[in-house]
């Protein structure tokens, strides 16, 4: 059994179970030490994935398991995602006189989405579902006294039991159409299976997998959980998901038979849920929620490179220039969200310019990002995107992903207009040196990343499926 | 190398007025005009650098960036570029020195008011000197953030509704241009997104819909900046609350970009379609011309009737190019003529307009009016005004002896040999033009003065200090234009074919 | 495809003549009962049938959560020993590669005891609230 091959998912399953009992036992100004026993998992975690990545794609366990460069490169994106939440977190959750579970909890949460992107057999990505999904219910609601937690936790679980009912029904029914769940067998079986069968089996696991992207139909609790939430749990949710199941479902799509019609109704997917992400955002006055919402329309843009994941060769690697674009642009954005105590009606940041200079600095860079202003990462994010979808024949695609682009920097530069021109109201209360050191952290990230475009590129330029 | 300084100047004074936390606002401003006039330096010397019967492109500097994508850092000039880029520098000398028109502001703030323009003339000279597509766009993108907050926080009037409207606006131009050069680049075998090769191989000549398409998407890319008529409508309300400098580099520079990116892409890089397309092209240049001098004579408001005269103007020179691009090939001659007419066009219009924009700033300063009815008789009380607005407003109106003759001539010496019937409806332009600046003149600065204007002061010694080296350039360029044509004709030569 | 409806026709008919028979059976008994019989009204008649004792109070009550607690821990549990089943049966095959897999999710879940039993999950009575205020 090669155990090495798991040894960063094995780390942070230790690390879990060591932080429960440690939390079970030490007192409540001690808690926050989990904190700093989850980052010592995440930066071992992340150590030993790196020591994978120069190996061939492979697989493991039997096939199960993929060791890839897409899975690796997703799994430092997830780690890192982790270790921003872990540390915006001691500060905001001082008050909670039993929170060392909850650095535990963000551990499981993130070793299901890992297993997403890893997974190479359609049980192992149902089991990385409902790991990632039991974890991420309990986070979303772990201001228990507070009711606005309370609904986007329930909102939460209600979409995301339906969801993965139905992606459980969609894997069963592929199991019965090729009688193997090992993606490699799936994909000779598919040739000649059932193409009636095979439509809702498809359309089922696709629906359960938009549940994890946010992506229409199933993004409704998006803009709760961030609005509900506590503001680092949101930095996570909004991003380390997503990941996964982006390469997950990316992953899948390739198995099915050419004939089937995958990419129209991806593209339609996609389509939609960058429109009507955008179009919800438009008129918030309440950031986090406008935060769910255009974390909503990244996942359309994230899913353009999915519809031509099987017509063009660099797809993979738009898809993944995206992701990490978009997730170090939200990371900070949230971070700055938590430093500034979850401040979150629009109001509340005028002329936050003045108050904060730095702060306001990195929350206009995360946001010109995310619309994709040049020389930001964001840019070249979309840029590949634009430019593998137009490559491949979805022209239309492109124009529509453009007109949403305009429709987006509407809101963002809603924002930026409020804490640039108006005149300051009342003090800024900030929350301490560790969300501000994480904050720096994401942004240092996000601004290195827009300068080693070449760098990232070349690495994520020879990556390919294992399979 | 030199042109790398012209960029990097200002960026470095824009970086170091932003982290300075406590100089004088009159400090910054010394310091940010000594930093935009080194880059002015730099440019001059390129100028004198520049070999007319040279290549096209000089002064080239290369850098990698992201090879895998077939992007890197380039910059280079031919003649038309090195116009534009050193009028546009003189004029961001010019609105950097002006004195801003904000009434009531706290001083600090204005140390983050020069950081902006700075950063914005780095950006606009990127523009013009970048031979990267890429780099084109990166440049063209930023020139709007830059804007958006020169507007939104020293505007006036509703700053705020018109940054928004501004950026929004443009920002759709530019995602059209982003899925053109996308479309060029993916064109291109190996895919590049270097201009000169584009330029050498044209790479869509022949490929019917395609290059239709992709020449629509670039040409509405850049009739947005230009603007060109049906899609003008944010001019007037970007440039009424924008301060006084800002509207300056608004219509002198950022507007340029619009038509200077016609010539640099579709002009130069599809020759093909651009031919195809060049009647209809030149038509919506000349409803351009009619309608915007036509609006324009109907304004009450000061700033926005010379808005509108920009779009009169701009469209001149996209009539300019359009002739210029129309495949007859026995009027090389008069092709010639009518690029380098568009070129010059755009250095007389933006240092006319910058003038008169200055010259906006300093009446909003003084009364925080632009309604042209509250002013008159205003000659005697200030004749520096008087002298200075009256030669710029007959420098546009097309004078001889002054810049914009220069150019209005030769863009429609070159039409009249292409498409006659259209030269001669676009005359009426100029007519219109010369009706609606002698009403401006005679409603300021003739008539009765009414009581609120009684202690209106002249301008201040930076004011005419400012105004007088603009007028230097209109007056020079409209006696001795030959140093200027020396160097658009030497591209324009090459780009038309001929040479 | 007409010949396979008749093949499904012969194969099933049984069924169908049983599911007619019973809906049959059964409107003909409900139907009967309301037709023949005597009927009389009053307050007893429309009360619950409760073994002839009135009922007391709404089934809408509020029971403890302490139950649905324990319910989840003996679920957990339960699958637990369903997965233990299954190495069970494997026991040989696996060896003892088998052997440290089960025992690390043995104790993994024992951690999880522990926690519980910390925290105050398995106090049926609220005698140590002193030391852990709040519950799950």
């Amino acid at each position: 059994m090669p155990v090495g091959d798991l040894l960063p998912e094995l780390i942070l399953l230790v690390g879990a179970v060591i932080i429960v009992l440690f939390a079970a036992f030490s007192s409540h100004d001690r808690q926050a030490w989990a904190a700093g026993l989850a980052l010592v998992a995440l930066a071992l975690a992340t150590g030993f994935s790196v020591m994978q990545w120069s190996r061939a794609p492979m697989l493991s366990f039997s096939g199960v398991w993929a060791l890839d460069g897409p899975a690796i490169a997703a799994k430092w994106l997830m780690l890192f995602s982790g270790a921003v939440t872990v540390s915006l977190s001691p500060q905001w959750m001082r008050s909670d006189r039993r929170h060392g579970e909850y650095y535990a909890l963000i551990l499981f949460a993130l070793l299901g989405m890992i297993m997403m992107a890893s997974a190479n057999d359609s049980m192992q990505l149902v089991v990385g579902v409902l790991l990632s999904s039991t974890a991420s219910y309990p986070l979303v609601a772990y201001h228990r006294g507070w009711a606005p937690a309370l609904e986007a936790g329930m909102k939460y679980f209600l979409i995301g039991a339906l969801t993965n009912a139905l992606l459980v029904i969609g894997v069963v029914v592929l199991f019965g159409l090729v009688g193997d769940t090992d993606y490699a067998r799936t994909a000779e079986a598919l040739v000649d299976a059932d193409p009636f069968a095979l439509t809702i089996a498809t359309a089922c696991i696709v629906l359960g997998l938009s549940f994890k992207l946010a992506a229409f139909p199933a993004h409704a609790w998006m803009p709760d959980v961030a609005q509900g939430a506590p503001a680092p749990v949101v930095a996570l949710l909004s991003v380390a998901p997503k990941i996964g199941a982006a390469v997950a479902l990316a992953r899948f799509v390739l198995l099915l038979p050419v004939d089937q019609a995958w990419p129209a109704i991806v593209a339609l997917i996609a389509a939609v849920t960058m429109t009507l992400g955008n179009l919800a955002a438009l008129r918030q006055s309440d950031v986090r929620r406008l935060l769910g919402w255009s974390s909503v329309s990244q996942s359309g843009y994230a899913l353009m490179a999915v519809v031509v994941i099987g017509a063009h060769p660099q797809a993979l690697r738009a898809l993944l220039a995206f992701l990490a674009a978009y997730a170090l642009a939200n990371l900070a954005a949230f971070a700055v969200i938590t430093h500034l105590r979850g401040r979150t009606a629009l109001d509340d940041y005028r002329g936050l310019a003045r108050a904060q200079p730095i702060v306001t600095a990195v929350l206009i860079v995360a946001l010109l990002s995310l619309v994709g202003i040049p020389p930001l990462v964001g840019f070249f994010g979309k840029f590949l995107l634009f430019e593998v979808t137009i490559a491949a024949g979805y022209g239309w695609l492109a124009v529509v992903a453009a007109i949403n682009t305009l429709v987006s920097l509407f809101y963002y530069l809603r924002v930026i207009a409020v804490t640039m021109f108006k005149a300051p109201e009342g003090e800024v209360h900030v929350l301490g040196i560790w969300s501000w050191l994480a904050m720096l952290a994401s942004v240092v990230v996000l601004l290195v990343a827009s300068l080693g475009v070449e760098w990232g590129l070349g690495l994520m330029a020879s990556l390919r499926f294992a399979l | 190398m030199i042109l790398t300084v012209a960029l990097a100047v200002p960026l470095l004074g824009a970086l170091a007025l932003a982290g300075s936390k406590r100089w004088s606002a009159m400090r910054a401003r010394w310091f940010a005009t000594g930093a935009a006039a080194l880059s002015l330096l730099a440019l001059i010397v390129a100028w004198f650098g520049f070999d007319p019967s040279g290549p096209l492109f000089q002064h080239v500097d290369e850098v990698r960036w992201v090879p895998s994508l077939g992007v890197a850092y380039r910059v280079g000039v031919d003649g038309i570029a090195l116009a534009v880029a050193t009028m546009s520098a003189l004029l961001f000398v010019a609105a950097i020195a002006y004195p801003l028109d904000a009434r009531s502001e706290p001083r600090q703030d204005h140390v983050q008011y020069y950081a902006w323009l700075l950063f914005l003339q780095a950006m606009s000279l990127g523009v013009f000197l970048a031979l990267d597509l890429l780099l084109f766009y990166v440049f063209f993108d930023l020139t709007l953030v830059g804007m958006y907050f020169l507007i939104g926080r020293w505007g006036h009037g509703e700053p705020q509704v018109s940054a928004l409207k501004f950026f929004l606006y443009t920002f759709a131009g530019s995602l059209a241009l982003l899925l053109a050069i996308i479309g060029l680049y993916l064109s291109l075998d190996p895919h590049s997104f270097d201009m000169r090769v584009l330029i050498e191989r044209q790479p869509l000549a022949g490929s019917g819909l395609y290059a239709g398409l992709v020449f629509l998407a670039l040409m509405l890319g850049l009739a947005i900046k230009t603007p060109l008529v049906p899609l003008h409508t944010w001019l007037p309300q970007a440039h009424v609350d924008a301060p006084g400098p800002a509207s300056a580099i608004l219509a002198g520079v950022l507007l340029k970009m619009g038509t200077y990116g016609m010539i640099r892409l579709p002009f130069a890089m599809m020759q093909d379609a651009f031919a195809r397309y060049a009647l209809a092209i030149a038509i919506i240049a000349l409803v351009a011309i009619v309608y915007g001098a036509l609006v324009a004579l109907g304004q009450r408001n000061l700033k926005r009737r010379i808005a509108y005269t920009s779009i009169n103007h701009m469209g001149y020179t996209v009539l300019g190019i359009a002739v210029a691009a129309a495949a007859f090939s026995d009027t090389d001659v008069a092709r010639r003529l009518a690029l380098t007419g568009a070129t010059v066009e755009m250095v007389a219009h933006g240092l006319i307009t910058g003038a008169l924009f200055l010259i906006c700033g300093s009446f909003w300063q003084r009364t925080g009016e632009y309604d042209l009815d509250r002013y008159g008789g205003l000659a005697r009380q200030a004749p520096l005004l008087t002298g200075f607005t009256v030669l710029a407003a007959f420098a546009s109106l097309g004078m001889p002896g002054l810049a914009g003759f220069v150019a209005e001539f030769q863009i429609f010496a070159g039409t009249f040999a292409v498409y006659p019937w259209l030269a001669v409806i676009g005359v009426v332009g100029i007519l219109i033009t010369a009706a609606l600046f002698l009403d401006l003149l005679r409603r300021l600065f003739f008539g009765s003065r009414p009581l609120h204007l009684v202690d209106f002061p002249d301008l201040n010694r930076a004011e005419w200090g400012v105004l007088a080296v603009l007028t230097l350039g209109i007056v020079v360029i409209g006696i001795a234009p030959r140093f200027l044509l020396t160097l658009i004709e030497a591209s324009s030569a090459v780009l038309v074919g001929g040479r | 495809m007409n010949q396979n409806a008749t093949a499904l026709i012969a194969e099933y008919w049984a069924v169908g003549l049983f599911v007619a028979a019973v809906v049959t059976l059964c409107v003909f008994m409900i139907g009967a009962a309301s037709l023949l019989g005597g009927r009389s009204r009053g307050r007893s008649k429309s009360l619950p049938f409760e073994s002839g004792i009135i009922g007391a109070g709404s089934a809408r009550q509020r029971f403890s959560v302490k139950f649905y607690l324990v319910a989840m821990l003996f679920v957990i549990f339960d699958i637990e020993a369903v997965f233990l089943f299954a190495w069970s049966v494997a026991v040989r095959e696996v060896g003892w590669s088998g052997f440290w897999g089960a025992a690390i999710f043995i104790f993994i879940l024992l951690a999880g005891l522990v926690y519980d039993s910390r925290v105050g999950a398995l106090d049926w009575a609220p005698k140590r609230r002193v030391r852990v205020d709040d519950s799950i």
